[in-house]
């Protein structure tokens, strides 16, 4: 039987619970924070550009020489140097060279500007102008500067590149670790600090809203 | 009649300004036909694979790129004289060329959205040959080693492109022919990493090549 102190009761009992049980919980519900992979294109200046040629530059040094130590030290010389700089021709390198060592060093070129913030048209003639530096002031050391690697080493190299940057886009925002890992692992560009298109994002779920909170370092 | 219809295909029109005017790599590929003709005899046309790169600026209803054409076939009965031999017989015949491309778009659909265009490029290429049991007769020439043929030539052609606002859109179908003139010849030894010059000649002709590419392709970025 409902008397007056067991309605005042129900009635205290229900405005106390009711606006719990309509809100739900009134504190926001957060996912785990995580990792958004992309390419945050960015102007830059001349300073930079040069910056980054300057690199870029005694790294095409050391590599030169891993990758061709014995050619290096037997077959370059300064009087090579002398007699090669400034010369042009076409090279009669093996398809290895030429389709396949060319185009993978430009793609990690084209990769390492585009983790910088350069757009794709801008990575590859930042590429450009590295392997032209590259084809006249480094590789003289053994052989003439060569017209297909000129050509081949941006344009081959970009295409490459961009291949790999889709793939490895597609890897890295995917939930399985090991994705992860061959992703960082066929564009390397990505591990470093340089990197500009890594987003953390938090999602935001409340009663009311849905969002998205994305944290972006420059 | 032919007067109208040059003077159409010259005409710009409104919906060529409203296209991107930026800088483009274009990829193409297709197949090609292609003879050779050597200094010691001549080749049978044959049919392989080709390809283009361009990359460049495109101003309305112009553009103005460098470009690569790849060509690469299985050549028979083609003769070379290197190294004081005649060298005859089949193989593989990969040509590269590359050059300053101009580039016309007309006015003219031929059905919609898609336009003729006109192109023509001085080309300076490499040619290698790698014989396959060849017949050699006289002087010094190995039978495992390479022949490259170094020149000068050029390309004209035309093609269809289909227009969009959007770059990334542009596709386009090419049709080409290339003539490269070639009078170096050098014969090429050593192994896969290390490439040793063995002889080198210049004569008035060493080989001619003429191909005619048909291609597919875009814009890629």
């Amino acid at each position: 039987m409902l008397t007056s102190k067991r309605c005042t009761w129900i009635i205290l009992f229900t405005s106390l619970c009711l606006p719990l049980i309509c809100n739900g919980s009134e504190e926001e519900q957060s996912g785990p924070k995580q990792y958004r992979y992309t390419y945050i294109d960015r102007e830059h200046s001349l300073g930079e550009d040069i910056a980054h040629l300057g690199i870029l530059y005694p790294l095409g040094w050391i590599g030169y020489y891993i990758t061709q130590k014995s050619t290096f030290n037997n077959v370059g010389s300064w009087e090579t140097y002398k007699d090669n700089f400034g010369r042009l021709v076409f090279d009669k390198d093996e398809p290895l060279w030429n389709w396949l060592v060319h185009p993978m060093s430009g793609s990690q070129m084209y990769l390492y500007f585009r983790a910088n913030g350069y757009s794709r048209l801008a990575a590859l003639r930042m590429t450009a102008i590295e392997g032209a530096i590259f084809e006249f002031t480094t590789e003289i050391w053994t052989e003439k500067a060569s017209v297909q690697d000129l050509y081949q080493t941006p344009i081959f190299g970009s295409l490459l590149g961009l291949v790999v940057e889709t793939s490895s886009m597609a890897l890295l925002n995917s939930d399985n670790s090991a994705l992860k890992i061959i992703g960082h692992i066929i564009n390397p560009a990505t591990l470093f600090w340089f990197y500009e298109g890594k987003v953390l994002v938090t999602p935001n779920l409340s009663r009311d809203t849905a969002s998205m909170e994305a944290f972006i370092e420059f | 009649m032919s007067f109208k219809i040059v003077l159409l295909l010259l005409l710009p029109t409104i919906s060529m300004a409203k296209t991107y005017d930026q800088f483009a790599l274009k990829i193409s590929g297709g197949a090609s036909i292609n003879l050779a003709k050597g200094n010691a005899s001549d080749e049978i046309p044959s049919a392989g694979f080709g390809a283009t790169t361009e990359v460049g600026y495109k101003y309305q209803n112009t553009e103005i790129n460098l470009v690569s054409f790849l060509n690469y076939t299985h050549a028979k009965r083609l003769g070379i004289i290197s190294n004081g031999s005649q060298v005859h017989g089949d193989g593989r015949f990969r040509s590269v060329s590359f050059g300053p491309l101009l580039r016309y778009y007309s006015a003219y659909e031929v059905i919609r959205k898609w336009n003729f265009s006109f192109h023509i490029s001085p080309l300076i290429g490499i040619q290698t040959m790698r014989y396959r049991y060849p017949t050699v007769t006289g002087g010094n020439y190995q039978g495992n080693h390479k022949i490259t043929t170094e020149g000068m030539g050029g390309a004209l052609g035309l093609g269809l492109e289909k227009y969009s606002n959007d770059k990334n859109k542009h596709t386009f179908i090419m049709l080409s022919y290339k003539f490269i003139r070639s009078a170096r010849v050098t014969e090429i030894g050593g192994t896969e990493t290390a490439v040793q010059r063995i002889h080198r000649h210049s004569y008035n002709t060493a080989v001619e090549e003429h191909s005619i590419y048909l291609g597919f392709g875009g814009v890629i970025f």
